[in-house]
């Protein structure tokens, strides 16, 4: 079986090529832009090119037989160093094509919308050119054959994150919010260098000049010795942690809201967060051979779930809200990770882009009607005006609170049956109550923004649909939502389980084999705490929801439970605090000292020389004969 | 025998050096620098002889020409510089330094 | 029959130095005209040579001319730069005599004539040739130095520079008649036969290859032989110093590599003195260059440290591996950066060259970005800054040194370019970090822009593709 092709690059080339062109496009004429029309149709051909692609990969990845199913392509030797051989390559089995089909579909979806969102706004090529080198570097790191050339993508992803995030670089807020994002994504990414530098230096001998790509470096997993195997997983986590927004490292995400919507759609759903899964899917290798590496994994997801999911009850901003869902969600697709549920995590992280898309979306319709207001406290009775917009956010809510038959149900509940398969009964016990949590903020969102009365007439008045161009991606979206999870749909339901089939070849994990009656009463079970939760947010706000200031513990969640703080005060002042006693101090005083004196002396000696340029014919000529005089004693030495 | 010519052409070489580097007139340099160049064709027509090839004579008249040539420029500069300075010390000409 | 056609772009040069010579007693003459025409000939003759390099692959050494002349790989690198200096320097100097009007048809024709002494000097198989197409190129470039006769810097330049350049070149002939009498002739693979059987260090042999050395370290201005260097670069026209600086020092390299690279054994006593007087040359041309005010004498220093760095490439040549191509690129990466900039500085000199000193150029970028961003290229690529092609061609000269166990010359060639950083970044500074105190007004539409803009787009390109060479 043939399974080198030549076309695999054209998928992360042609957006990459469409940042590039937007982007010279953009300098060259940033006085006097070009029509809008040229640069989102110019942003569009990266996107749907690489969907299209895909497709072919797809269909060409069935025809092959299951347990050999991949397909490479080896560009050039990037580098080699000793035993460390890393082509230029990239590498698609079933685990990245399912990633390459949603990051295209969903990112293809929001250019779409972004292009009426967007409309006009300044340096419209600038977001574009990033956008497209969002998506191309997402494709990069899912295309990667090998973790080096997936870390091109990883800190490309970064630094486009860190880019659209401060795009609005007029309010400083932003500005620093983008460096939030990259600052804290770097600590991550320390952890993920060191991990992969760990994995090389363990397998070297193994590798022995072999590239260093996935398929050597799974087959030589097995010679690590156990404390560098799980070094090496802890480390990777660490990365995972930063790139996934999971906790120590969650708080850049919230913050990303700065950024215009449409970007924390993409980096919500299609790209970014999603990374740190799909290492972690990617090693899974690795990680099914250390319990104890996947164990730490499920519990920071679980945990991580459950401290988004109160944060989220009592934050103000609908921006904020989502993205502590998002943190949540992602918690929970790291403790299926972590129970070697891989299939269920992955799964969980295909339906979630959908939802995810469709609310960032709804969401971006409904600022976008009330001129960038993002309080849900001042919106409400939204429903008569933009009853579309209602629909599509009421679905993703369901999908999100995982009511069946929604996408969210099916991938959630597969996760939380897993773990309690697989023995896990407290991640279990907390992911259900974490579901019921899920289910109240999101309603308690769609209650207070599109029901019970205006509290803010004016902006109630002005408020309208979005244009087609907008309103197409989320009826798109929607269905998606709504039907993604029959993909993937369980035994349970006399389903095939598709996507855990599919996934099968690139994944290492073992079914563990429940009764049907425990499945069943788990479903049920879950299924009874997510009405809990949006019956009690219907309770308390359908109707009469009361704006008081929080107190206690709900004041502590609306805080943040001063994460931020904590960290501002014990590591970054202290940081900042060493950092001026430098340069204040140490720089001038030490390091600059015989910087400065060097220089001195060089200044002093250029005006020495000059003296010697006398200006007479016959000085030269005595410099001369002096030199040639010197080159005879020497010379005659050697007689 | 040969030798005798040698230490002459080195002996003349040596005088065209320091001709050149404590002379002050400008015209006294360029004699001094054909000195040495009538230096080397002493020593070639002397090798020429010591090797019994003719090459070295007509080396030498090679060198001649070239020498020539060189006077020729030297004193068409020589005049010039007169014209500027009306004086031939080459320490009057230190205009470009530094 | 292959052998002419190899000389054939040497012939049409000379054709056409002896044509301008010829038009020039025309009472219709005009220089413009004769800038053309010199151009068109410089045009030509690099096409002939480029196609000589391609069709023929004979070696032709021992036929040609009785073994007076040979043609190699290296030589027709040296051909071809000097070809190209001649044109580019031929449009600067189109530009530069709108506003210095001292120009005659003959200008052009010496400069041909200096072109003709430079290729031949790179194809010398024999010392007396050698000399003699050393004292071609020299005598013509002298009257190009002192061209302009009104000014008392120019004759003071000539003056200068033809007393110790004819002071040098006693030494060539000195030297040629001992390596005579030694070797009992003057051709190079008669003397390299000679010094297979016979020791180098006899006494003649060692004191004539050493008067040879001298004139050579005097043409590349290697310390202490360098001091002419910045008056003569001062105080010649901006378009000649370009000249001068690049495709002179291009001929005479050529010349040294063939010489050295045939006499193996002759080279072995040799790389200890090379040794010290590239360091010297380096770091001696380093700090003259950095107490100089005056653009044009702080890159004729900085030429210094760049003769100091292609001496690297010489103490580097051994029996095993001969870094002719290092040479040659590294020649191919300074010609261009520094004709670059004389021809920028003809464009931008002004009537007399009137914007010489780094204040000059004060806030240049404000007023002329094109040209300052030009400017800023060569001085970068001079500077060693990749992906420019002077980062290229001193990474090789580097490498080439370190593999032929000469670690120390290496470390100290890069700490030397890590000082020259401290002159190229003074110009930027002015250019950029200051504001403008005139308007810098000059004729846009000139040759030497065009030139300029070229010569800033060859020195990337030779840098990103350094196969080519």
């Amino acid at each position: 079986m043939e399974h080198t092709v030549n076309y695999l690059v054209c998928i992360p080339l042609l957006p990459l090529a469409g940042a590039f062109v937007l982007g010279m496009m953009h300098m060259l004429t940033c006085k006097n832009p070009l029509p809008e029309k040229l640069y989102s149709f110019l942003a569009m051909l990266g996107p749907l090119g690489s969907l299209i692609f895909t497709v072919i990969i797809f269909s060409t990845l069935r025809e092959m037989p299951a347990e050999s199913r991949y397909l490479t392509q080896n560009m050039f030797t990037w580098f080699s160093a000793g035993d460390l051989h890393v082509d230029m390559g990239l590498f698609a089995d079933p685990l990245s094509t399912l990633f390459l089909i949603f990051v295209t579909f969903i990112g293809s979806l929001i250019h779409i919308y972004s292009i009426g969102y967007m409309a006009g706004e300044e340096n419209y090529g600038k977001y574009f050119a990033y956008f497209n080198l969002f998506l191309g570097s997402m494709l990069i790191l899912v295309l990667g054959n090998g973790p080096v050339v997936m870390f091109i993508g990883w800190e490309g992803v970064g630094l486009c994150s860190y880019l659209l995030i401060s795009f609005y670089t007029k309010d400083r807020d932003n500005v620093l919010a983008g460096n939030k994002a990259f600052i804290v994504n770097r600590v991550g990414d320390l952890g993920f260098v060191l991990g992969v530098a760990v994995l090389f230096w363990g397998l070297h001998s193994a590798l022995g000049g072999a590239g260093f790509d996935y398929l050597n470096i799974k087959a030589g997993a097995s010679t690590l010795t156990a404390g560098t195997g799980l070094a090496v997983c802890l480390l990777l986590f660490i990365g995972a942690t930063g790139k996934s927004a999971q906790f120590p490292l969650y708080v850049w995400l919230p913050d990303a809201m700065a950024g215009p919507t449409p970007v924390s759609a993409l980096i919500h759903a299609a790209t970014m967060v999603t990374a740190g899964i799909y290492m972690v899917a990617r090693f899974s290798f690795l990680y099914a051979s250390y319990p104890f590496a996947g164990d730490v994994v499920a519990w920071v997801g679980i945990l991580t779930a459950l401290l988004a999911a109160i944060i989220g009850c009592f934050q103000r901003d609908i921006k904020k809200i989502l993205a502590y869902s998002t943190v949540s969600q992602l918690g929970y697709m790291f403790a299926g990770v972590g129970v070697a549920a891989y299939s269920a995590g992955i799964f969980h992280v295909f339906t979630h882009s959908f939802f995810k898309a469709l609310l960032f979306l709804g969401a971006g319709s409904v600022i976008y009607a009330l001129h960038h207001e993002q309080d849900i406290w001042k919106m409400g009775g939204l429903k008569k005006k933009m009853p579309l917009t209602w629909i599509v956010m009421v679905i993703g809510a369901l999908a999100l609170a995982g009511f069946p038959p929604f996408a969210g149900f099916f991938s959630k509940d597969e996760i939380l049956f897993m773990a309690l398969a697989k023995g896990h009964w407290m991640i279990w016990l907390i992911g259900v109550c974490v579901a019921g949590l899920t289910a109240f903020y999101s309603f308690r969102l769609i209650f207070l923004v599109f029901h019970g009365k205006p509290r803010d007439q004016k902006s109630y008045d002005n408020a309208h649909e979005p244009p087609p161009v907008m309103t197409v991606p989320l009826i798109i979206l929607a269905v998606g939502a709504t039907f993604a999870g029959f993909f993937n749909l369980p035994a349970f339901f006399s389903g095939d389980s598709m996507v855990s089939t599919w996934l099968a070849p690139s994944l290492l994990e073992h079914h563990s084999e429940a009764s049907r009656v425990t499945e069943g009463v788990a479903m049920v079970l879950s299924i009874a705490v997510v009405l809990l939760g949006i019956f009690y947010a219907w309770k308390k706000f359908a109707s009469k929801p009361e704006d008081k200031p929080l107190t206690g513990f709900a004041k502590w969640g609306e805080d943040k439970f001063y994460v931020d703080e904590f960290y501002n005060a014990f590591i970054v002042q202290p940081w900042i605090a060493f950092g001026r006693t430098i340069s204040n101090f140490i720089e001038p005083n030490i390091v600059d000292l015989p910087v400065k004196g060097t220089t001195w002396l060089y200044g002093v000696l250029g005006m020495l020389f000059k003296v010697f340029q006398a200006g007479y014919v016959r000085v030269y000529a005595i410099y001369m004969v002096i030199g040639l005089s010197l080159m005879s004693i020497f010379l005659s030495q050697s007689l | 025998m040969i030798e005798d010519y040698l230490v002459l052409s080195v002996i003349l070489f040596c005088i065209g050096i320091l001709g050149v580097i404590s002379r002050r007139n400008v015209f006294t340099v360029l004699m001094s620098i054909e000195l040495m160049l009538n230096a080397a064709n002493l020593a070639f027509v002397a090798f020429a002889r010591l090797n019994e090839t003719m090459d070295g004579q007509i080396l030498a008249m090679m060198v001649i020409a070239v020498a020539a040539a060189e006077a020729a420029l030297g004193l068409a500069v020589i005049i010039l510089l007169h014209r500027q300075k009306g004086r031939l010390d080459s320490n009057v000409f230190s205009l470009l330094k530094g | 029959m292959h052998d002419l056609v190899s000389f054939l772009p040497l012939v049409i040069t000379c054709t056409g130095a002896l044509l301008l010579m010829l038009y020039a007693v025309c009472p219709k003459a005009e220089q413009e005209k004769a800038s053309l025409m010199s151009m068109g000939f410089f045009a030509v003759a690099f096409f002939a040579q480029l196609l000589v390099v391609c069709t023929v692959s004979r070696p032709l050494f021992p036929e040609t001319f009785n073994g007076m002349l040979g043609v190699s790989g290296f030589t027709n690198a040296a051909c071809l730069i000097v070809y190209a200096c001649g044109f580019f320097t031929t449009l600067s100097s189109h530009t530069y005599f709108r506003e210095n009007h001292f120009a005659t048809v003959e200008f052009y024709s010496l400069l041909l004539f200096s072109a003709v002494g430079m290729v031949l000097l790179s194809m010398a198989r024999e010392l007396i040739t050698a000399f003699i197409a050393l004292e071609i190129m020299s005598l013509a470039i002298y009257v190009l130095v002192g061209f302009n006769r009104a000014s008392s810097r120019s004759t003071e330049a000539i003056f200068k520079y033809l007393i110790l350049g004819a002071f040098s070149g006693a030494f060539f002939c000195m030297g040629t008649a001992m390596i005579y009498g030694a070797a009992g002739s003057t051709r190079f693979d008669s003397i390299a036969e000679w010094l297979a059987f016979n020791p180098a260090t006899t006494p003649l042999m060692l004191g004539g290859a050493f008067f040879l050395l001298i004139t050579i370290f005097f043409k590349i201005s290697a310390f202490p032989f360098h001091a002419w260097v910045l008056d003569v670069y001062d105080g010649s026209s901006n378009p000649i110093t370009g000249f001068m600086a690049t495709a002179l020092k291009t001929a005479v390299f050529a010349m040294i590599a063939n010489f050295l690279a045939l006499s193996g054994n002759l080279h072995d006593s040799w790389i200890t003195g090379l040794f010290w007087i590239a360091v010297f040359t380096m770091f001696g041309g380093n700090l003259i260059a950095i107490g100089q005010d005056n653009v044009k004498r702080m890159i004729a220093a900085s030429g210094i440290v760049h003769s100091g760095y292609l001496l690297i490439a010489l103490v580097a040549i051994n029996s095993e591996y001969f870094s002719g191509a290092v040479i040659a690129y590294y020649l191919a990466a300074y010609s261009v950066a520094t004709l670059g900039m004389f021809a920028a500085l003809s464009w931008l000199g002004g009537e007399g060259e009137k914007r010489v000193t780094f204040d000059d150029f004060k806030g240049l970028a404000k007023r002329q970005p094109l040209a300052a961003a030009t400017i800023a290229v060569f001085l970068l690529s001079m500077a060693g800054i990749p992906p420019t092609a002077g980062f290229m061609g001193k990474f090789y000269i580097i490498t080439s040194a370190i593999s032929a166990g000469q670690i120390a010359l290496g470390v100290l060639g890069i700490i030397s370019s890590i000082i020259s950083m401290w002159y190229y970044l003074r110009l930027i500074v002015s250019m950029y970090f200051h504001d403008a105190e005139e308007d810098f007004i000059v004729d846009g539409s000139s040759l030497a822009s065009i030139s300029t803009v070229a010569l800033a787009v060859a020195v990337f390109a030779i840098g990103l593709f350094p196969l080519v060479l």
